[in-house]
């Protein structure tokens, strides 16, 4: 990944990471190999960077986390959205797509 | 190169200064993420080494990491910049009241000396009650110099007391210290200014003699005041900024300009010690913060 694509990347995780979280509540660890395995092995992050993302949008309220454990006895702490986690990503969502149109339209006859 | 997670994990975990509960829970889920890697890979057919390695690998470098969770978790919200700042604002109302011949100073010193003591006393102290710690010194101090100036049979309680004072001292910055350096210069802000005022305005041998004129005080009630409130906004901002220097920067620099204020307006009355004394507060006080810069 290139230093473009990585900026992309750093702008776009908030809401990657609100994507996922919006189907079902999940850990740390599972939550980078699902947003792996949903971009084809194209967002492939530092794993370490995912935690201050996770805990300052905890901090902001737009995630709650809890603790479980697993059969094993291995402890994980579980993500999911709050109410003000919901409407961040609706907001994300419809900037990110309005963004988009607007970028596939200046592009699209230079890649014509 | 780490020989355990463990070791990984509090590479990170030990350089992030913030509340030990937190501290700790950072550090059961990452140790559970990397484990959770480490399985996998395990799975994948690597050697425990290998899988140990790639998981570490993956995970980034510990020193970024850890900065980027200290910005995160450093932050006080805006209820902790209050606390913060609060004992110095009740200290700043306490000398209005205390100038206007009011009673109600003796009520806010009650309230000050009981809540900075309970948090003092507190088994997990929040970041804000650092600020309140530095006024419960004050009684400890100044029973120590008044002993000083005592008949000969106070002067052996002297003796005793002193010591075990300085021990409490030493012990409180200690604690302090072991929890994050920037508490430390938190802590005994309200010490520099203190002694800039004191000194400023009294010779050391009346310190000494612990016979302090207080028109002096008296003549300059609103620049006294407004020492304490500059303090109480620096802890604030000092509560609620997120980057390490820019704490330092909100702590080091009021306290330098209230000092220096103090030393130019007195600059003609003041005796050398006096400015010198005044200098040296600052820069003890400072020590502990500038001291993580070293390197």
């Amino acid at each position: 990944m290139d230093n473009y694509e990585r900026e992309l990347l750093k702008g776009s995780t908030d809401c990657l990471i609100l994507s996922v979280l919006s189907d079902h509540p999940t850990y740390g660890y599972e939550l980078i190999r699902e947003i792996e395995a949903r971009s084809n092995g194209y967002f492939h992050f530092r794993e370490g960077t995912l935690y201050p993302a996770l805990h300052r949008m905890e901090k902001e309220g737009l995630l709650e986390a809890r603790w479980d454990t697993i059969p094993g006895g291995q402890e994980r702490r579980y993500y999911s959205l709050t109410e003000a986690g919901q409407r961040a990503l609706k907001l994300r969502l419809d900037a990110w797509s309005g963004f988009a149109s607007a970028v596939r339209a200046v592009l699209k006859p230079a890649t014509d | 190169m780490y020989k355990k997670l463990g070791e990984y994990v509090a590479a990170i975990c030990g350089t992030v200064r913030i509340d030990s509960r937190d501290r700790s829970s950072i550090d059961r889920e990452l140790r559970s993420h990397l484990e959770d890697h480490k399985s996998e890979l395990r799975r994948r057919g690597l050697d425990e080494d290998e899988a140990r390695r790639e998981a570490i690998e993956a995970f980034g470098d510990p020193h970024a990491i850890a900065r980027d969770l200290y910005i995160v978790h450093s932050q006080g919200t805006w209820r902790d910049a209050f606390l913060t700042s609060l004992p110095h604002l009740l200290v700043a109302m306490l000398l209005t009241a205390y100038f206007a011949h009011s009673p109600e100073c003796a009520i806010a010193l009650v309230v000050i000396a009981a809540t900075g003591i309970l948090q003092a006393v507190s088994k997990r102290a929040p970041a804000w009650s650092f600020s309140w710690l530095g006024y419960c010194l004050i009684p400890v101090v100044l029973a120590g110099i008044m002993l000083l100036d005592a008949t000969r049979w106070w002067t052996l309680l002297g003796t005793a007391y002193i010591p075990c004072a300085v021990l409490v001292v030493v012990y409180v910055i200690k604690e302090t210290a072991s929890r994050d350096l920037l508490y430390v210069t938190l802590m005994l802000a309200p010490w520099a200014i203190i002694t800039a005022w004191t000194l400023a305005t009294n010779s050391l041998l009346d310190v000494q003699d612990g016979s302090l004129d207080s028109t002096q005080f008296h003549h300059h009630a609103r620049e006294l005041v407004a020492s304490f409130v500059v303090l109480a906004i620096s802890s604030f901002v000092f509560a609620r900024i997120r980057p390490r220097w820019g704490k330092v920067l909100a702590l080091v620099l009021p306290l330098a300009a209230v000092n220096g204020y103090v030393a130019v307006r007195f600059w003609s009355q003041a005796s050398l010690w006096g400015l010198v004394a005044s200098v040296a507060a600052v820069l003890l006080v400072s020590v502990p913060t500038l001291w993580e810069f070293r390197e």
